[in-house]
């Protein structure tokens, strides 16, 4: 049945909600759930329901990105035909791939969503209703994804509107001829991450193990070589996420700490996300802050933000008690 | 360096008996280590980093895991060719031994026209540059390298011993002495000159008494007939994990710090799975141990090496141990010294412990094997 779906990731949303996080990468590759990256979800259940031909729109050449995706492989999505493309989101570059792809229908996400959609179950419902786009939703909110026809797709891509400026869902919304949309409704844990909050928010629920047995049931990513963790004899870690390859010899709770973290002895590490390869030193204190990869906490660096405004920090930031190093600048704390 | 003109072959046919039910469905290079790894992943990821690009991997025993995991060798950027025995016009032969082993394979060899071959076993646990042995064997215009490690004097007689001059050139070497003159071990890692290589094995083949292995007889045969024959100095962590012991040993090591596996300079690579990262639950103690991803730790877990997917249940108490991927410890279990093996679930309330047993380690989850139950 899918052999007649492709799958679109439209990676070009803007992502200035997400503050800092979004520097230097689009929306879909910010990390998530201590080894992910958004993306991993939408791939993941495009992948699962047999979708085997996924083409990814960037707006941007994004290095991250690219990197992630490599081949397709570990999604199963290397292939000597269909498997994964990425393109360029300029209509000199999609309008003809899409004119040339033969498949009869799209599968549109903005690849932030993170749920285990049952895709087949959403086409067959599509097919039955009849409906020119099926939304899905959670309860009462859109997950801004979509199935529809490509010839639909092209047409409301090639409208008068200036599509640059305006997101896939306002065109269809306002779609000049009026378009019958139809609702999917997503079962269990369903979440579109757009902010920081929503970030924040979402990444601590996956501490809550019946939750995580969900959210990641079904969940691939990029396959890495990081050894297991290793845990040194002053380690004290609680209800917390933790990735492979990190060194923990200091104190962690109610956190989760990405791939390849070293956090020194004494450190202290509270409602806090330590996105890959972070180093925080001795006597170092973080709570309530997402740090993005690559930082460096130095030792007796004191950080605190409040479980409403998290403090977000940077990639590659350095932080010392005194100052902090970014972008070739110093500032002063 | 150019180290295209070297290839490796990877001896990992072996069964490892004294592994018990760890090789029961499959090779000794395919035992786990270390959280992540397999064993044969070892000189995979040194081949990788040392420079060499095609490796063939010489299979017999129970080849199903190894030839599945293996693959192409993309996991380790390597170009591999698997090689277990076959059948060709006029019948063929299980491999009798190391070197013939080899020598079925010379058309392997062949096609890439090396002008050295790396030999090399699938089941030791280090970290090596075989760039530098390489280099090494080249300055000393030796025939054969072969690469030794000072071992204790008091294990020295449970080695194969090379004896040397002072400028490295190997005059004798003894198999298990009783009253070794050296404490210089064979690693069973050696480099060849091809041409000299392909000789010998074609030699050895005529050889009606010959038990066709490497340590046995090819080497004692190059070294009778007068050929350059040297010992590579290794220095660092190296170890045969033939036996239950020596691989729990071996994984305590990397508790310990003698041997690390974080090391950014040499990876060791491994065919990935896709799990979630681990987690540990408030009421959790994790100490001194390696934890890989998708684990649910409840329990107490110290000084022990958990593999993926491995649920540890409230009020169990894990020390000394290594537990392989997929098992289930239930509530208020005690587990010391031991390994428990792959998938195996070990009921609430159950005690393991190896302090009683011969050699201090019991491995679980068998129930052949056993436990003491409360």
């Amino acid at each position: 049945m899918f052999k007649n779906v492709l799958g679109l990731i439209d990676a070009t949303a803007p992502a200035e909600e997400l503050g800092a996080l979004a520097t230097g990468r689009c929306l879909p590759a910010v990390p998530f759930g201590g080894k992910y990256r958004l993306i991993d979800w939408s791939l993941s259940n495009m992948a699962n329901a047999g979708i085997d031909n996924i083409a990814v729109f960037t707006s941007e050449i994004s290095r991250s990105l690219l990197d992630h995706l490599g081949s397709g492989r570990d999604w199963g999505l290397y292939r000597k035909r269909d498997g994964l493309t990425v393109l360029a989101a300029s209509k000199d570059v999609y309008v003809p791939y899409l004119l040339r792809n033969p498949r009869k229908y799209v599968f549109c996400m903005k690849g932030n969503v993170i749920a285990n959609i049952d895709m087949q179950k959403m086409l067959r419902q599509h097919l039955q209703t009849g409906a020119d786009v099926t939304e899905i939703m959670s309860g009462h909110r859109s997950l801004e994804a979509y199935l529809l026809e490509k010839d639909l797709l092209l047409e409301i891509l090639d409208s008068p509107y200036d599509h640059h400026s305006r997101h896939f869902e306002e065109m269809i919304r306002e779609h000049p001829l009026g378009l019958n949309v139809a609702a999917f409704q997503v079962e269990g844990f369903a979440e579109k991450i757009s902010t920081v909050s929503d970030y924040y928010q979402t990444s601590l629920k996956l501490l809550n193990p019946e939750l995580q047995r969900t959210v990641f049931s079904s969940v691939r990513s990029k396959k890495r070589d990081d050894p297991s963790t290793l845990y040194h004899a002053q380690s004290v870690v609680r209800n917390s996420l933790i990735g492979n390859g990190c060194v923990i010899e200091g104190y962690v709770e109610n956190s989760i700490i990405f791939r390849g973290v070293k956090i020194a002895k004494d450190a202290v590490i509270k409602n806090s996300i330590v996105m890959s390869h972070g180093v925080v030193g001795r006597s170092a204190y973080l709570e309530h802050a997402i740090i993005d990869r690559h930082a460096q906490i130095l030792d007796d660096a004191f950080l605190q933000g409040t479980p409403e405004r998290p403090l977000v920090l940077p990639k590659e930031i350095i932080i010392s008690p005194e100052e902090y190093h970014h972008a070739n600048r110093v500032y002063s704390i | 360096m150019n180290m295209t003109s070297c290839i490796a072959v990877v001896l990992a046919g072996g069964e490892g008996k004294r592994l018990g039910e760890l090789t029961r469905r499959m090779a000794k290079p395919a035992v786990e280590f270390g959280g992540k790894l397999r064993l044969i992943d070892f000189p995979l990821s040194n081949c990788a980093n040392s420079g060499i690009h095609v490796a063939g991997v010489v299979t017999q025993y129970e080849p199903l895991m190894l030839h599945s995991y293996i693959g192409a060798g993309n996991p380790w950027s390597l170009e591999v060719t698997l090689l277990p025995p076959y059948v060709q016009k006029g019948g063929g032969d299980w491999y009798q031994g190391t070197a013939h082993a080899v020598y079925q394979n010379m058309n392997f060899i062949e096609r890439y026209d090396p002008e050295y071959v790396l030999i090399l076993s699938g089941d030791h646990v280090y970290k090596m540059d075989y760039a530098k042995m390489l280099e090494f064997h080249k300055q000393m215009r030796a025939d054969v390298t072969v690469s030794v490690i000072e071992v204790p004097w008091s294990d020295a007689s449970r080695y194969g011993i090379v004896n040397t001059d002072r400028d490295h050139a190997i005059y004798e070497f003894e198999e298990k002495p009783s009253t070794p003159k050296n404490n210089l071990a064979s690693m069973g890692i050696y480099i060849f000159n091809w041409s000299v290589l392909r000789s010998y094995l074609h030699n050895d083949m005529n050889q009606k008494d010959s038990s066709h292995d490497f340590g046995k007889d090819i080497l004692p045969g190059l070294l009778n007939n007068g050929k350059r024959m040297v010992a590579y100095p290794f220095q660092g962590y190296w170890k045969d994990v033939g036996t239950i012991r020596s691989l729990w040993e071996a994984n305590m090591d990397v508790l310990d710090h003698n041997f690390t596996l974080h090391d950014a300079d040499w990876p060791i690579y491994s065919v990935g799975c896709n799990v979630p990262p681990h987690y540990i639950a408030p009421e959790a103690i994790v100490r001194r141990s390696l934890i890989q991803d998708g684990c649910l730790i409840y329990g107490e877990v110290d000084h022990s090496v958990v593999f993926s997917n491995v649920f540890v249940g409230e009020g169990s108490s894990i020390q000394n141990a290594v537990i392989m991927p997929g098992a289930r410890i239930g509530r208020n279990v005690t587990i010391d010294r031991a390994i428990v093996l792959t998938d195996a679930v070990i009921e609430d309330g159950a005690i393991i412990s190896g302090r009683d047993v011969s050699d201090g380690i019991v491995l679980a989850g068998d129930q052949q094997i056993g436990y003491k139950l409360a």
